[in-house]
Formats: C-alpha cells, structure tokens, sequence
C-alpha cells in the first residue's frame, strides 16, 4: 500500500504584508501544489492521497476558492483523495463542506464528515477524524483505539489537531495514538512543518510554505506500507514553489551591507524571483550607509536592487541605530542655509521624543538624498 | 565715481549747447523752475553712458529736440578712482563714440562702449536700449523722476555686484539659493500630496488612498455585520433546534397529555363536589327551615297558652270586679230611687206650684211652655248631634268589613304560607349573575331587563334568561318542587283574596282594621248611652228621642191654647212664681245631686257594661285559643312536636356538618383553581404545539438565509478586505509621515534662510542703520531674500509691511535703502554715485530737513546729484549748487 500523505493547503489564504502581484502568486501556487502532489502521487505509483486537514483556510470561503482545489483534484481520477475538515474549515450544518458537497464531487474524491472506519480498497480501512468545530477539548482520535477492523487489515488514521498541550490547545491529539489503536500510520496535520513523532506518525506539514520561519514546510510525505505491523517507509516530495526566508544581520557601515547583499542572493540563487524574506537589522548606520542600504538592498515603498531581484523583501530597521554624522552633514551641505538646516534637524533627533525624532532622521535622510541627487558627479 | 562736467547740444529742448560744470565730490543741486531741463540732464547722463552710440531706439529718438533730425551730442567728464575720463557720444547722425583714460589713451565706438561697460560695470544694453539687468546698481541709485518712492528690484547684475560686496564683508557663502531650490523642491513633492490652499487637504495618492482606504473600510464593516448576523442566525438555528428537539420530545407532550387528564378528573370532581355543596346547603336550608318552623310552631303554642293563661286571669279579674261593682251600681240604684222620689216630691210642689202659676195666669203658661219647649228643642238637637255622630260612626265601623272571623282565617293562612314560601324556598332554584355591569345591562329575565340591584333570583317555574348577543337561557326547576310551589302559590291567593275582601294589605293591617273598627263600636255605644241618659233627663220617663218628640210636639200644642195674664193674676203669679223659684231652688241641689249620682251610676254601669264586654270578648279570645290550641294539639302533640323538632335540630346539624366538610373539600381544590390549572396545562400544550410550528418556520427560514449567506464566502473576503484596509492604512500613515517630513524640512529650511539672510544683509542693514536711526529713531527693517525691505519696526511696536507705509515714509525709507547700497558699492570701490531727480516731493518739512542731513552725511562717501524743481524747499540743503550754462558755438566745436 503506498499513498501520499498530505495536510494544511489553506486555500484562500490571504498574505497581508505581500503586495498585490505577489499575494496572487503566493495564492495561486497553494493551487498549483495540489496538482504537484497529484503528478507526484501518480509518478511513485501511489493509488491515493489523504488530506489531513485545513484543505481550506476559511469557513466561508468564496465559490471560486471552493470549487478551485476540487477542479485540481478532478483531474486525477485515477487517485483517491480523502479529505477531512480541520479546524479552518469546520464541519457546520450548511457550511464550506456542505456547499463543497453541493458541487457534487466525483466518487474518487471523499469528504470524511464522519469518525468511523472506511474501507479503502480489500484489507486497507482508513480511519478519518474530521472536527465538527474549530475548538474542541476532546482528542478527535480517541475512538480510533476501539475501531473494530478485520483482522490483517491495514489501519490508516486521518486526523487533525496538536499534539501538544499547552493549557488552552483545542483538538489535542494524543502522540502514542498510532500504538495504542494499533493504526499502521496516522497521517497528521495542523503543524505546518514536516514533522515526525514516531515511525507511525507524522505531520507532512503544509506543501507550499505560507509564513516565515517553516524551514521544513513545503513538502507532502509518500508512505510505503508493505503490509500490516510492516515499518512504513516514508519519503519526503517536495512541493512548494515559493522559499520563505527568515534572516537577521548587523550592520555597521557600507561594507557590511555588501556582505549583507551577497549572502541575501546567494541564499535566494538561483531563483530569487520565487523567494520571500523577511530581514531584520541591527547594528548602527549613518544617512549614508542608509542610503546605500536603500539603494542596494531595500529603500522607501519598493525601492532597491535586491527588493526587485526577490518576490518579497520584508525589512525590520526597529533595531538599527540611525546616526547622521558629520560627514552627513558635509554631503549634505558644508556651509550656508542647508547646512543650518540640516543642523537644526540633527538637533531634533537628539533632542526631540521619539515621534519627533523619527520625524527628524527621515528629513535629513530625504535632505541627505535630494542633496546627493542634486550635486553633479 | 565722480561727474565732473556735462555738455549737451542737441538734445531735447537744448537745440544750443550747454555745460553743467563745478560738481563737487559730495552733494550738488540743480534746482530750476519746470522745464528747465533736469529729466534731460539725467537722460543725457544715462544716454552717454548706457545707450550705444549706434542704437537708434526710442529712447535715443526722445533725445533730439522737438521734430528735428538732428544728432544729439554728450559729453561728460568723470572721476573714477580719482583719475579723470572723458566719454563723449553722437548718436543717430553720424554716430560716434570716444573714450578717454587718465593715460590719455583713447577708444573709439564699440572699443569706446566696451571700455566703458568694463570700467563701470554694467552691461551691454538690449536692442531697445539699457535694461534693469544691463543697468546694473546705476538703475537702482539713479533714480528718474516718480520712481523714488518705489523700491528697486535688484537685477542679476546688481545681485551680483551687491553679492560681491557682501560676501567681501560677510566672508561666507550663506547658500540660500541651494535653500531655496531644495525647498521649492521639497514643496512640490509636499503639493503632490496635499493641496497648496487648505488646512492640509490630502490630494493625489494621498487622498486616493484615503479614499480607497475610506472605502474599504466601510465596505468591510458591512462584510462585518453580515457575518456577524449570519453567526447570529447561526447561532439562532442551533438554538431553535436544541428548543424543537425539546419540543417534539413524545414523552414531554405525553407528560403534559397526562397533566391535562388529571386536570380534567380533578375539574370534574371539583364540579360534582360543586354541585353536591348546592344540593346539601339546599337540603340544610329546607332542614333549617323546617327547623325555624316547628321552633316557631312551638313558640307560638307557649304563646298562645300564655294568652290564655293570661285570658284566664283576665276573666277572673275581671269577674272579681263585676261582683262589686254590681253591688255598688245596685246600691246607687238604690239610693238613686230615693233621690228620685224626692226630687219627684220636690218636682211635684214645683209642679204643683205651676200649675197654680198656670192657673193663676194662662197666658204666663204660653212664656213658660213656650221656654221649656225651647229647652227641649235645645236638648233634642243635642241629641240628634250624638245620634249623628253615633251613626257616622257606626257607618265607619260599618264601612271597616272585617269581622274576628276574618282576621282569625287570615292569620291562619299567612302561617300557612309562610311554611309552604320557606318550604318553596328550600327546594326553588337560585340564579345568580355574576357578570361585569356592561354584561349585566345585556341581560333580559322573562323578558324584562334585570334588575341591576338583584342580581340573584330565585324561581321555581319555567325561566328564560337572555343575554343580548349571546343566546338564551332556559331554566327549568326540577319536576318534584312543583307542588309546593303550587300550594304557596294558591296559599298566596286566598290570603289575598281574604285580605282583599277585608280591604287589607297584609295580616298585620287586617289585625289593626279589625282592632279601629271595634273602637269605632265602642264610641258608637257611648254616644247612644249619653242621648238616652239626655233623654231621660230632659223627659223624664223617656226612654228615647221619641218620647222627648211627643213631649216637644205636645208643648207646641199647648202653647197655642195658653191665655195671657192680668195685673192681679199676674202679682199672683209673680208670688207663686217666687216660690215656685225657691221651690226650684230647693230642686236644683236635688236635681244636681241626683244627676251627679246618676252619673256616678251610669259610670259604674258604664264600667259594668265595659267589663261584661270585656269578660265577653276575652271569652271569645279564650275559646278562639283554646279551640286553636286544642285543634294544633289534637293533629300533634307537645311531646311530638318536641321530638319533631329535636330531630329538624339534628338533621340540620349533620346537614350543616356535610356541607362544611363539602365545602372544607373544595377550599382545598377550588373548582377556579383546578379550572385554572386545566387551562394553564391545556395552555401550554397549545403554546407547545404552536411554537413548534412556529420555529420550524423559523428554522426554515433561517437556514435558507444562511444558506444564502454561507453561500457568499464571508470570512475570505472579509480577510481580504482586512488585508486590503491594512495595506491601505499603511500607505495613508505613510503618506502621512512623508507630509509631516516633508513639512518639517521646509520649515527647517525656512528657519534657516531667515537667519541666512539676516547674516547675509548684515553689512548693507549696517549702513542703512544710522539713516534710518536720523529719520526714524528706534527703527528696525526686514529684508527679503532681494534685498528689499518687507517691514519697519518702529518703537518696538510689530511690523508694518513697506507697502503699508505712507508714500511720504515708503519714499523716504526707499532713498535711504539706495544711499546704503550706494555707500556700500562705494567702500568696496565700485563706481557709485546717486542721481535724485524730483525726489522727496511727498516729505513734510521735519522730514525733509532730516533727509537732507542724511544726504550731506552719505555725500561724504558718494556724489549725489540732486535735481529739484523746488528751489526754495531744498534752500537749506547744504550743497554745492550748480547750474547749465551755455556754450560759445566756437567753443562747443
């Protein structure tokens, strides 16, 4: 029995701190997954593929959002998907699987509304835990220790929820489920990274990574099952399209941001365009290692070189130090009017509150650069 | 620079030449009448020295005098450095152009013009002739006549040269240009996002993203209120299946169907229970009646044996008294009978005696007969009066028709009735309305209206109760109390029959009719007692009215036949008259006596006859009672009455316990109450089944709402939305700080240029101060990036904008800011003199005295040529005067 294991495909899912061009991407690839899965799944020879949860990211998703994933699946009829809801999208009277059933799927892909066992093909039962509400106290897959199966049989639980407790988490699962029910695998989801708790359980983790900090996101998991009690063999597939990168650097003057800016591409080669960072600096600059900054790597609105080379450039400058210093000043005017100016305005970053200050440094930064641009090369 | 000699020929109105010469190095006045020619001493001046002598301009032209073509000639000599030059020019006619240094070198036309620009520092003129720009500091300090009290704009040329001499002094470059391009910069990316007129109305992107932002929101608040009331509507479902589940629940609705049962059971024996409280206070009332009955039988029996008793002792009494008074009235008869034979004896000698007197005289006899048949006619009307009154009053007796009879029939039919009623009235049927008043005005009893006061009536026949509106009752009392009925009823009509035949009203006045009519007799019998005893009196003998009628009619007769006396019959007669009187006088105490005593007598008969009566009647009441009693006896008697009634006491004691413990009974479970409860039950099953249907219509309609709604993908476009309003609100914080950065760097520039330009202007303020100190103490200006003054400061008081100023002060301030830019070219050796034509026409005389000693004290630095048609005025200005002379034509050649 060899099937794909996957969870957490949150379609729908809205990136808020992604502009418009690349939030679509980003949408669209959580799509595309499906179909890598589905050729996947197909090219190692597997006859289904269960889906552990989260399929959507909303309960009232948009018709189109709803019937987007099924099309995906439609064109696979030679594999059984297994869907369960997750705590996104809930299984309420008249809900997102309602309406989902109401697109009337075909027979290859099932919608699991019920706990109970479900024959998958002669020998191979499939357990499903689907969650009826988005929070609950109770662990989804306690029934499974006493679902009856016949003898020799391969047990295939399907469930979604944590497994940890950290005092208020719903849907808690509990870890040596897969042992005590005696299932051959549970195929977990909810945790978006891959994530192994035994040789019979796992999170496969969502397969197109939809946050920063998922270093083993973007993946589904191929499980061998030579027969009943049998070890699974388990393979990762990868999936995603999109690499979402999280990194920090100290910076102190222009040859800092150098290295920054080669080690930023060297991570995100050979295919920036489909990368996301977020980057996070600290350390201390002043209005022209600033400016260069902007210039290199990530300026005002969508400004800088690197920014434009990736799909996302996030940047976090709240811990960077931004002194102007004398030779600030002097690139921006050594003497006269601009220069008093200029002055007043360093004044008021030292003295003025945080707000006025803030104020301040983006003037003399504006100043330092419309000075730069005005004076001839 | 210094002028030191002019000579004009040819131009304007000097078609001869002339000569200005004797300039001093300080100040020189040309003073002359209008028309004299000043304006073309200053034309002149600037024509050789700023028009080129091949420019045939406009300028040039106004130079010939008046519809000449002639070729105006200047030539003027001049100090520069304190070394002489000499430029002479022809223009139009032949036109020419020569310069001559201190070293005697001399430049011809254009190398002429050059040399000269090159040496004063001004430019070459345009086509048109000298312009602001190509004038440089001389337009600014040679001032034309009308222009002094404006100030100069300050031209590149002479920005330049001012420039030079500040930076000279200042010894820095203040950078307010860079100032001002970065700021005129910095406004423009400002006004992209805000308007330039306004309190900061963003435009652009700023206000589309606002817009967008404004759009967004509100369109997302509404996505908001949508999900919110289709969670609503969620959360409504669940809980009216959660409350319909409950409700189609069988077992609750058999639990109330078993309520509503028992209800029932408990309603119907509440009402039997009712019922049976009716029918045993009926039986207790017709007990209690029976018992008030027999205790009244039983009353009236030891009453009556009371009367008689009483009766009984009466008669005796009575008959104790008759005895006596027998004896007495016997005794008096006695008595009487020898009073009477007396009086007979004493009545006799009077008679005897008138007999005499009517012997004696017949006609006397006529007076007396004649007086005492008025004595007996006097006495027979007294009579008839009491037989009158006797027989009124025996017609009123007569006319009261009830007889003891009668009234013993009567009271024995009102006991009667009053037990057949109170038998009637235990087993009648009672209804009672117990409705609202409105109600009660609807309802019609045997079809007349009931009585609002009598609200309960009691029946024992057919009734029929109609309710306006509602129907009509039909009250039928029980079959078996119709007999009783029927026998009160027919009791009821003889009593009233009885009564009426007695002319009646009730028993109680047929007692009180009997007892007046029996009264009535009484009078009646008196009053014909007293006639007899009148007639007796008056006649003695007479036993009745008749008798004192004959006596009557037998004195009329004998009047008729009695004689009238004479005077002897007459003396005799008086004689037997006067015995006769004392006869009379001797019977009359008789006659008293005997009457008193008759009386007396008649008194005792009277008494007699009242007591015999009396024994009578009483006798007749006794054997009344006596036959009552022994009748009621003989049907029953005392000890069966007694046991009667201890058993009525009985049964009424039980029947009064059964109806308390009835009613004991259905104070615990009142029939209001059960009903009450039944309807509460009922009520509820009802309202159970009604809001059953209700909220399956509700369900209904709420899950096709929310089917609808679920339908429209909610939370995904209202995280959408969120995403699209944050993106939004950053872009409008962001465009925000870039307004308030942007703001901020103006204002820093702005703050800086001012104090750029107060440092810049420092030396040429430094040398209007002390004009501006003698004109007006105290004073401060404000200057302008030109250099133009914009405000005065005057005795600390604010500023006051230079357009503001009186032309008099605006003219005064605008010489002195020419003499400090004078003075200043002149400390840095550039050529500068200050030419003043018609200037300070508008200064008063304080003023212009003041003017003038600013002009002496600048003239130390710089010539000034002043030009004024106002000779007297400027007497007291203490300059070198000179004037135009002519010149010889050998010698101008």
């Amino acid at each position: 029995m060899r099937f794909v294991h996957t969870a957490d495909w949150h379609i729908g899912k809205v990136f808020r701190y992604l502009d418009d061009a690349v939030e679509s991407r980003v949408r669209e690839a959580r799509l595309e997954a499906i179909t890598i899965i589905g050729q996947a799944a197909r090219g190692h020879g597997a006859r289904h593929v269960v889906v552990a949860g989260d399929v959507f990211d909303h309960d009232r998703p948009s018709e189109g959002t709803l019937a987007k994933p099924l099309e995906r699946m439609i064109a696979f009829p030679d594999l059984g998907w297994h869907l369960i809801p997750g705590n996104h999208d809930p299984a309420r009277p008249d809900g997102v699987w309602d309406r989902f059933l109401r697109l009337a799927p075909p027979a290859h892909v099932q919608v699991h509304l019920e706990p109970g066992p479900v024959d998958l093909a002669p020998g191979i039962t499939l357990l499903p835990a689907p969650l009826g509400r988005a929070r609950s106290r109770e662990d989804p897959t306690g029934w499974m220790d006493d679902a009856p199966t016949p003898a020799g049989t391969l047990r295939i639980g399907l469930a979604h929820g944590a497994v940890r407790d950290f005092g208020q988490t719903p849907n808690v699962i509990a870890p040596d489920r897969a042992a005590r029910a005696g299932l051959d695998w549970l195929a977990l989801g909810d945790w978006h990274q891959e994530l192994r708790l035994g040789p019979r359980t796992a999170y496969s983790g969502t397969p197109e990574p939809d946050g920063f900090g998922q270093p083993d996101a973007g993946g589904a998991l191929l499980v061998d099952l030579a027969g009943p009690g049998a070890e699974p063999i388990v393979t990762t597939l990868l999936v995603a399209r999109y690499r979402w990168y999280r990194d920090r650097a100290t910076v102190q003057e222009p040859a800092d941001i150098e290295r920054l800016e080669a080690r930023l591409r060297a991570l995100t080669a050979p295919d920036p365009a489909r990368c996301l960072v977020d980057l996070t600096l600290d350390g201390a600059l002043s209005l022209d290692g600033l400016g260069i900054f902007s210039e290199r790597i990530a300026g005002d609105a969508d400004g800088g070189r690197l920014r434009s080379a990736l799909a996302s450039l996030r940047v976090d400058l709240r811990g960077l130090i931004q002194h102007p210093n004398p030779r600030d000043l002097d690139a921006i005017a050594t003497s006269g009017a601009v220069r008093t100016a200029a002055e007043r305005l360093l004044a008021r970053t030292e003295t003025a509150d945080d707000e006025g200050r803030s104020l301040a440094l983006r003037a003399l930064l504006h100043l330092h650069a419309a000075s730069q641009r005005s004076t001839p090369a | 620079m210094r002028l030191r000699r002019l000579e004009l020929d040819q131009v304007r109105k000097f078609d001869r030449p002339v000569r200005i010469e004797g300039f001093r190095g300080g100040l020189n006045l040309l003073a002359g009448p209008n028309e004299m020619g000043k304006s073309t001493v200053l034309a002149a001046l600037q024509a050789v020295l700023f028009e080129r002598y091949r420019a045939g301009g406009e300028q040039v032209r106004a130079l010939c005098p008046d519809g000449s073509r002639a070729a105006p000639r200047i030539a003027l000599d001049f100090e520069l450095d304190g070394q002489p030059y000499r430029i002479e020019k022809r223009f139009l006619l032949s036109p020419s152009a020569r310069l001559i240094l201190p070293d005697g070198a001399r430049f011809e036309d254009d190398e002429a013009e050059d040399e000269l620009q090159r040496q004063l520092g001004f430019g070459p003129p345009a086509n048109r002739g000298p312009t602001v720009d190509s004038l440089g500091s001389w337009g600014v300090l040679w001032v034309a006549q009308g222009s002094s009290f404006e100030q100069a704009g300050l031209a590149s040329r002479t920005r330049s040269d001012l420039n030079a001499c500040l930076v000279a002094e200042v010894d820095a470059l203040v950078g307010t240009e860079e100032a001002r391009r970065l700021r005129a910069r910095f406004e423009g990316e400002l006004f992209e996002l805000i308007e330039r007129r306004g309190e900061d109305r963003p435009k652009g992107a700023y206000r589309r993203s606002l817009e967008a932002l404004s759009v967004a929101q509100a369109k997302l608040q509404t996505l908001i209120e949508h999900q919110a009331r289709l969670d609503g509507d969620l959360r409504e479902l669940a809980a009216i299946g959660q409350e319909l589940g409950e409700l189609e629940d069988l077992r609750e609705d058999g639990r109330l169907a078993g309520e509503r049962d028992a209800a029932r059971a408990r309603l119907d024996a509440a009402r039997d229970r009712t019922a049976r409280i009716q029918s045993e206070e009926s039986d207790l009332r017709l007990r209690l009646q029976e018992h008030a009955t027999l205790a009244k039988l039983m009353r009236e029996r030891a009453l009556r044996r009371d009367r008689i008793d009483g009766l009984v002792g009466e008669i005796e009494a009575t008959h104790d008294l008759l005895g006596p008074l027998l004896a007495e009235i016997e005794a008096r008869g006695a008595t009487l009978a020898d009073q009477r034979a007396e009086l007979a004896r004493l009545e006799g000698a009077e008679s005897s005696l008138r007999r005499r007197i009517r012997a004696a005289g017949v006609r006397d006899r006529r007076n007396r007969k004649q007086n005492e048949l008025s004595a007996l006619h006097s006495r027979r009307r007294e009579v008839e009066a009491g037989r009158a009154e006797a027989l009124e009053l025996a017609a009123k007796a007569q006319a009261i028709l009830i007889e003891r009879s009668d009234l013993d029939r009567i009271q024995r039919r009102a006991l009667d009735l009053e037990r057949a009623e109170a038998e009637r009235l235990a087993l009648g049927t009672r209804v009672r309305f117990d409705l609202e008043p409105a109600a009660l005005a609807r309802v019609r009893v045997g079809g007349r209206p009931l009585d609002m006061a009598k609200t309960t009536i009691e029946t024992d026949e057919p009734l029929a109760v109609e309710i306006e509106g509602l129907g009509v009752l039909e009250i039928t009392p029980a079959p078996g109390r119709q007999p009783v009925a029927s026998r009160a009823l027919e009791l009821r009509g003889e009593l009233a029959e009885l009564l009426a035949r007695v002319g009646a009203a009730d028993p109680e006045s047929a007692a009180r009719l009997l007892d007046r009519k029996q009264r009535l007799l009484d009078e009646v019998r008196r009053q014909e007692e007293r006639s007899l005893l009148l007639v007796e009196t008056a006649v003695p003998g007479a036993t009745s009215l008749a008798g004192l009628e004959e006596r009557i009619a037998a004195l009329e007769g004998d009047v008729e036949g009695e004689p009238v006396l004479d005077e002897q019959e007459t003396g005799a007669v008086q004689a037997l008259e006067v015995e006769l009187d004392a006869q009379l006088e001797r019977i009359v105490p008789v006659r008293c006596e005997l009457e008193r005593r008759v009386i007396g007598r008649d008194a005792l008969l009277e008494r007699h006859t009242r007591g015999v009566e009396s024994l009578r009647l009483r006798g007749e009441d006794l054997a009344r009672l006596q036959a009552e009693l022994d009748a009621e006896l003989e049907t029953e008697s005392d000890p069966d009455l007694g046991r009667r009634l201890d058993e009525a006491t009985r049964e009424a004691a039980i029947a009064r316990e059964t109806v308390e413990h009835l009613r004991e009974q259905a104070a615990r479970a009142p029939v209001e109450l059960v009903e009450a409860d039944l309807a509460r039950i009922e009520g509820q099953i009802r309202s159970r089944g009604a809001r059953r249907e209700q909220l399956r219509i509700e369900a209904s309609g709420l899950a096709a709402g929310i089917a609808r709604g679920e339908g429209e993908g909610l939370s995904e476009a209202i995280a959408a939305l969120e995403r699209r309003c944050a993106r939004l609100e950053a872009e409008r914080t962001a465009h925000a700080r870039q307004v308030k950065m942007l703001k901020l760097l103006i204002e820093s520039l702005d703050e800086a240029g001012q104090a750029a330009r107060e440092h810049y202007f420092k030396p040429l303020l430094a040398r209007l101060h002390p004009h501006l100190q003698a004109l007006f103490p105290g004073a401060e200006v404000r200057v302008d990036d030109e250099g133009r003054i914009t405000a005065i400061t005057r005795d600390g008081s604010g500023d006051e904008s230079f357009d503001r100023l009186s032309d008099g002060t605006r003219e005064q301030i605008a010489i002195l800011a020419r003499l400090a830019l004078a003075e200043l070219l002149a400390d840095h050796g550039r050529p500068a003199m200050v030419v003043l034509d018609d200037a300070l026409v508008f200064a008063d005389e304080v003023r212009l005295q003041r003017m003038f000693e600013v002009l002496e004290q600048a003239s130390r630095k710089v010539q000034i040529l002043v030009l004024t048609c106002r000779e007297r005025a400027f007497e007291g200005l203490a300059a070198n005067r000179i004037a135009l002379t002519p010149i010889a034509a050998a010698e101008a050649a």
